[in-house]
């Protein structure tokens, strides 16, 4: 096993808190989207997806995770225009485009997959029931981190939940914070 | 006065729930842990029961 390994294994097993487990997957996650928080958790679905499929299509992609075609189109420019996934013409039909996970996208999904023991599918299901939590229908990376973040510190001032989430303008965290209350997610003690 | 933030209870408890999925938990429909040791724990002996003797 090579040092490298060695090290990841050793931070999965100290983290053995599951809510700080979650935060860490999340960061993951960010880092494999080009470091955009303010990315759909579904964004984050449909990467995982082709890269637990590689040399998958699109109406592969969009039957699986049950998706529409204008949502899909729109994803995979995202993905494709920030460099998170390749696509090439099929060999017996030009028509068809495979793709699959490459870069810095496929480095930081197989580490999110060291917190799901390496399997795609539990790291799909769990995205799946996070989603679930919110009415909000397009939560993004950034709600769920401060969720987690607020999970982790038990109570906590606004400054305190911001400076352990996602660096942004004030106004944008505010926002998501404010979107979580509303939502009956999150409580304020006065 | 500083405003203070915190989950609601079902949130906390739904977000459990959530972490389960990490590890595949069962009712989340994740490859559930294979080292489960409810799965590998040895079976119980059953112990006969007969009838105390009068």
């Amino acid at each position: 096993m090579s040092p490298r390994h060695d090290l990841k294994s050793a931070h999965s097993a100290v983290s053995s808190n599951s809510v700080q487990k979650m935060g860490l997957v999340l960061d993951h996650l960010v880092a494999a989207l080009g470091g955009d928080p303010s990315a759909p958790i579904r964004r984050a679905q449909i990467l995982l997806d082709i890269d637990a499929n590689p040399g998958t299509t699109q109406s592969d992609v969009m039957d699986r995770l049950g998706l529409n075609k204008s949502t899909m189109n729109r994803e995979i420019e995202w993905l494709y225009d920030h460099g998170c996934l390749i696509r090439q013409s099929g060999q017996q039909d030009g028509r068809v485009i495979h793709m699959e996970t490459c870069g810095y996208s496929k480095k930081n999904i197989d580490l999110s997959l060291d917190y799901a023991e390496g399997s795609h599918k539990n790291l799909q299901k769990f995205l799946e029931s996070l989603i679930t939590l919110f009415t909000n229908p397009k939560p993004t990376l950034r709600d769920a981190k401060l969720l987690v973040t607020a999970a982790d510190l038990g109570e906590a001032s606004r400054q305190e939940l911001f400076s352990r989430s996602y660096q942004a303008p004030q106004t944008t965290n505010v926002r998501s914070l404010e979107s979580l209350v509303e939502q009956g997610l999150m409580k304020v003690e006065e | 006065m500083v405003q203070r933030f915190k989950l609601s209870a079902s949130t906390r408890r739904e977000l459990d729930k959530v972490a389960l999925a990490l590890l595949g938990g069962p009712d989340l429909g994740g490859d559930w842990n294979r080292t489960n040791p409810a799965i590998e724990a040895a079976p119980v002996a059953v112990v006969p029961v007969t009838a105390p003797k009068i």
